[in-house]
């Protein structure tokens, strides 16, 4: 068979000799390195490692507006989700209670759209085997700078500044939003975010916000059968006095073998004030409001009965007020 | 032409073909990566809530351990990193401040360690 016989099916096998010798270089020799990526691209475990790390920061510094900014660099569909369903899971989970603890305030302070967090900035820390002299930011003073004074278009919130009559939830922040500056050598755009620069007196005042393991009355405790649950649960609300419902209230749940710490307002659905407990039938619970909040006895898992005789799960509902 | 030109040029245009579906009909999206691979400008903020998050907890071995998702290098080394593009970029001064109060502790915290006993 000559050349002129065999036809154009050798130009084809080319072709996909080439295909092949392409890939094999994109794939095996020069393979795909990930460089100089975005938060977006993070795998899940990454991108909890990244919320709980804002969250963190946000309990340092109270800067809702760059805890938001920098949440939004995740690229999830649902910021306040996020944040609640990792709280959860790490509760679940047995995780870092301080964790769940700023990542469920963080979602709160989103959701209310206010800080959530007393002033946290402490003028004395624990030290890590030595003594380190504190360097509060409370006293520092905005110093405009490139990023802040450009573009003053692009925030997105402002607040209001400083009154002495301002409660502390309401901190005399100027809140800088997340900014971008294409001015960077190479003209990439480069993360730069303001910063929360307090200009208010630096001793806040007292707010209704409570701290974890601020002490709690028991005003009304009764058993709730007027829905069918599917599991038992021991509902619990805190408040203070004027009825304002408080998140991050530490909630202790103990029994002979163990002993479970959860926050109030991991559910805001339900109210920030809100949080739930469910417990195992035949066991017997003691709860308490923080550290060393009244000891509420006697809990187990409710049992109720419906007008045609048939059994469901109720609930315990608790309610709990500053004194 | 020979039958071997229009063979490799066969070749040049799979090849070709491969690429352009490559890099412009299915490029490669970035999924699942992870901290160490941030741009600098991330991970200078990244060490900057470190910094912040330090303020509150001062624990230096939390700061280690949040730092070590970022790369191999020391912590001291990934906080200088962050304070050269913090003081390149412009960040305000009350972050690079926080930056070099992390970095002087660890700096100090390092000199304790070597200075003690094995």
């Amino acid at each position: 068979m000559n050349n002129d016989e065999r036809g154009p099916w050798y130009l084809l096998t080319g072709v996909i000799i080439g295909a092949i010798l392409g890939l094999v270089f994109a794939w095996i020799v020069q393979p795909v390195e990930y460089v100089d990526t975005a938060p977006e691209s993070l795998n899940q475990d990454a991108k909890d490692r990244y919320r709980v790390l804002i969250a963190a920061a946000y309990a340092s510094n109270g800067d809702l507006l760059r805890a938001q900014a920098r949440l939004e660099l995740l690229g999830d569909d649902d910021i306040h989700r996020s944040l609640s369903e990792q709280a959860q899971r790490k509760i679940s989970q047995n995780g870092s209670s301080s964790d769940a603890r700023n990542l469920g305030m963080l979602a709160m302070a989103l959701e209310s759209g206010l800080p959530g967090f007393n002033s946290t900035h402490s003028s004395t820390r624990k030290s890590p085997g030595f003594n380190i002299s504190a360097t509060s930011s409370d006293n520092q003073q905005g110093t405009p700078s490139p990023e802040n004074t450009l573009d003053q278009s692009n925030f997105t919130q402002s607040v209001e500044p400083s009154s002495e009559t301002q409660d502390a939830t309401l901190a005399p922040m100027n809140l800088l939003p997340l900014k971008t500056n294409t001015n960077y050598p190479g003209n990439q755009t480069t993360l730069l975010i303001g910063t929360s620069t307090r200009t208010g007196p630096s001793i806040l005042k007292e707010t209704s916000t409570p701290k974890s393991n601020s002490p709690f009355v028991l005003l009304n405790r009764e058993k709730d059968c007027d829905k069918e649950l599917e599991v038992p649960l021991i509902q619990i609300q805190a408040s203070d006095q004027s009825g304002q419902s408080l998140p991050g209230v530490l909630i202790i749940v103990a029994w002979d073998s163990g002993e479970e710490r959860f926050y109030t307002g991991l559910k805001p659905e339900k109210g920030l004030g809100y949080a739930d407990f469910t417990p195992e039938p035949g066991i017997t619970y003691t709860l308490r409001l923080g550290e060393n909040g009244q000891p509420v006895l006697d809990l187990s898992a409710v049992k109720c009965q419906s007008s045609n005789g048939k059994d469901f799960w109720g609930a315990w509902s608790l309610k709990f007020i500053t004194p | 032409m020979s039958r071997w030109i229009r063979f490799l040029f066969a070749i040049l245009i799979g090849a070709g073909l491969g690429m352009i579906y490559g890099w412009l009909i299915n490029p490669v999206e970035y999924v699942d990566t992870t901290l160490n691979t941030l741009r600098i400008d991330y991970k200078t903020d990244y060490v900057l809530m470190v910094a912040e998050s330090y303020q509150l907890e001062g624990d230096l071995s939390v700061v280690s351990n949040q730092l070590a998702w970022l790369g191999v290098d020391p912590p001291k080394e990934m906080v200088s990193e962050a304070i050269l593009f913090a003081q390149k970029a412009g960040y305000t001064d009350a972050d690079t401040q926080l930056l070099l109060s992390l970095q002087k502790d660890l700096k100090d915290f390092d000199a304790i360690l070597e200075a003690s006993p094995p």
